[in-house]
């Protein structure tokens, strides 16, 4: 299953180390996300052929600009992002880091958790879901509060 | 699209599990605005935060728990964590290089690893080098450089964004291997997470713990089955009842009783009858549907909000009430909110939780069950001329030592003569539950005085295990006060010059004959009694915990 953060993190490095060694083919004067998006392509598909998938379904070039832009820009802010993730985490109910644990710390899928809890994989999605809405309005929230100061 | 919703489709997405419609929602949407391409990258951000934030602690526990700080691999491990710390907090800046004492000539940059003879932490350490973008931990080969090379730190924005671009690709060409025609089925809305004695009606089919229920009606028959609503929501349904899941965060009760507890992070959860509409506000409450229609809603903790409603059709002119903790109210078969509240009564119908229904004593004859606790049993305070109350006074309570001459053994005990005799032993350490029997007909100080007119009832008690003492003599109830009672609960005690010390002296199976009995059943979970007082009755049975 290449959704599986290892293989993805397999694919990252390739891309990676593709990226390193044909860069100095990379034309500067033209766009650096194309041609990367190109590699990150090659390898996903090459990746996916190994996974016995023929599926090639992919994000359309103009989203994913758009969100690698988005991307680098509030790259800038990650400092304050992280901290603000810090105490906001903390805020949580001891059963909401919990469910955070295991999706994340023991990276367990939402069936393995309800599995676990004798729930089900909806409900354990649901309440990640909501838990993650709690967190990024308290990240808004702090970060709004930083930039007010 | 509520914003729930479009929060769990960026999360499905993102955590891999989405459908073909998934995507192609989402993708409608992230080409609606650019805004909400931000909203979609914050969330994007906040799940590689997360997972470095939580891997980090993670490895951390696993390393103060398992290894020690003495321990080198330890050691390595910490300046791996510290390091990783330092990157996140020095924004902009090129990776962090770690020491290794084992480095070798090797030209090449390459993930650091603690040991090749520990693959765990191998596996783990390797795991939080590569766990997400933008960690970033390198060895070199050069004591004084740790710095990382040239070309990688002039890549980083590159590769950091090539990083992104691939984990995305990744996401999208599987979406199509998901494409799934079931996923277009109803999804379930509830499971079945405990049931008791659960008897479902013929239409429902037999539904299992584990079991997933679709959008629909169902009945009990009898006995109890707890619910886990998708929204996260318990509700226990008390047969005989009909009830039909319309949502993730609502049900319609038809008819019989459900009590629902909804905490943090759960969402409100909405309770329609024929008559009414109950809006959870963060609680525990209870709804009973008797067969007319009319609807009672009573609250335990919290509020909510109980509003009068027909088939689910509002025209905005009906009455609501806010309901607060301890309180009940009604809406008739009419549909009509009456316009009081009342304190929920200490005998109230609902069971909250599938323990305490599992945990309900069975009863015949002449008493009632408390689920709440009284706030006294002293003599003339809890008068119940009618009828004896049992009430649970303490569970899991572990005997510090000995209790000596009391009724263990299966016999019937009349007068007495016999309850003095019992002779049985419940020894230390012997864990219990302990319910109390309670009787009283002490109107007015006259009654004491005159003390001519008797009452009597009798019944039987099946208690959920097996009994292990009944307590009826005065002086033993008196002693064992201490150990059993309820923590809220006033109990009998008065000095000898009080008016109501000879109530309190004969609270028990009295050394004068009167006509009491109690007989433990040969199964052991039976207590049959018959009570005749001119005052007040007591007696404690203590019943193996769980």
């Amino acid at each position: 299953m290449v959704f599986r953060i290892e293989d993805a993190e397999d694919v990252v490095q390739q891309v990676a180390f593709i990226t390193a060694k044909k860069f100095s083919d990379y034309d500067q004067s033209r766009p650096f996300i194309p041609w990367v998006l190109g590699i990150a392509r090659k390898v996903a598909i090459d990746h996916n052929r190994k996974m016995n998938s023929r599926n090639t379904l992919l994000l359309d070039n103009v989203l994913m600009e758009k969100i690698l832009v988005e991307f680098e820009r509030t790259d800038k802010h990650s400092r304050d992002i992280t901290a603000a993730l810090d105490l906001c985490i903390e805020r949580l109910t001891k059963r909401a880091r919990n469910l955070l644990n295991m999706r994340y710390a023991r990276d367990m899928q939402p069936q393995d958790i309800a599995d676990r809890l004798s729930t089900t994989a909806n409900t354990v999605s649901v309440t990640l879901s909501r838990i993650r809405k709690t967190l990024r309005e308290c990240i808004d929230t702090r970060l709004q509060s930083l930039e007010a100061r | 699209m509520s914003d729930i919703d479009l929060v769990q489709l960026m999360d499905t997405y993102l955590d891999g599990q989405p459908t073909a419609d998934e995507l192609d929602a989402l993708q409608a949407w992230l080409h609606e605005s650019d805004d909400n391409v931000k909203v979609f990258v914050g969330y994007a951000n906040l799940h590689a935060n997360l997972r470095r934030h939580l891997t980090i602690q993670d490895i951390r526990d696993l390393r103060t728990q398992v290894l020690g700080s003495d321990n080198p691999i330890a050691s390595d491990l910490t300046e791996v964590l510290d390091a990783e710390d330092q990157d996140a907090d020095a924004s902009g800046k090129g990776p962090i290089p770690i020491k290794d004492a084992n480095r070798t000539e090797d030209k090449e940059t390459r993930p650091i690893r603690p040991s090749d003879n520990h693959s765990d932490l191998d596996r783990k350490n390797h795991r939080l080098v590569f766990h997400a973008p933008g960690i970033r931990v390198y060895r070199t080969d050069n004591d004084g450089d740790h710095r990382p090379p040239r070309v990688l730190a002039k890549l980083r924005p590159y590769l950091v964004a090539a990083s992104i671009v691939v984990v995305f690709a990744l996401a999208a060409i599987v979406l199509t291997e998901q494409r799934d025609p079931a996923a277009h089925a109803a999804q379930p809305l509830a499971a079945i997470t405990g049931t008791h004695q659960a008897i479902w009606s013929t239409h429902s089919h037999t539904q299992d713990v584990g079991e997933l229920l679709l959008p629909g009606r169902y009945g009990l028959t009898s006995g109890y089955a707890e619910l886990l609503m998708n929204n996260d929501a318990v509700v226990l349904l008390e047969g005989p009842c009909e009830f039909e899941l319309l949502d993730d965060d609502a049900i319609h009760l038809h008819r019989g009783r459900a009590t629902a507890r909804v905490h943090e992070p759960a969402d409100g959860l909405t309770i329609m009858t024929p008559t009414a509409r109950v809006i959870d506000l963060g609680t525990k409450f209870g709804v009973q549907v008797e067969g007319s229609g009319h609807t009672l809603a009573a609250v335990f903790d919290g509020h909510v909000m109980l509003t009068e409603s027909s088939g689910g059709t509002e025209t905005g002119r009906e009455d609501s009430v806010e309901l607060t903790a301890g309180r009940q109210a009604y809406v008739d078969a009419a549909c009509r909110l009456l316009p009081y509240t009342q304190p929920i009564t200490h005998d109230h119908e609902f069971t909250l939780t599938l323990e305490l229904a599992r945990n309900t004593p069975k009863l015949e004859g002449d008493i009632r069950l408390y689920r709440i606790a009284p706030d006294s049993v002293d003599v003339g305070d809890l008068v119940t001329s009618d009828n004896a109350i049992v009430f649970l006074e303490s569970h899991g309570v572990r005997l510090d030592k000995s209790l000596t001459d009391m009724m263990t053994g299966p016999g019937e005990y009349e007068g007495p003569s016999s309850v003095m005799a019992a002779d049985g032993i419940v020894p230390a350490g012997t864990v219990v539950d302990s319910y109390l029997i309670h009787y009283d007909v002490t109107e007015h100080l006259d009654d004491l005085k005159k003390n001519t007119t008797e009452y009597s009832v009798e019944g039987a008690i099946r208690f959920p295990r097996p009994v292990v003492a009944v307590i009826g003599r005065p002086r033993h109830l008196m002693e064992t006060d201490a150990i059993f009672a309820h923590p809220t609960t006033r109990y009998v005690h008065h000095p000898a010059d009080d008016p109501f010390a000879g109530a309190a002296a004969a609270r028990g199976i009295r050394d004068a004959g009167d006509g009491d009995l109690i007989e433990i059943m040969p199964d052991r979970r039976t207590v049959r009694f018959r009570l005749t007082v001119t005052t007040l009755d007591q007696f404690r049975v203590l019943i193996e915990s769980e």
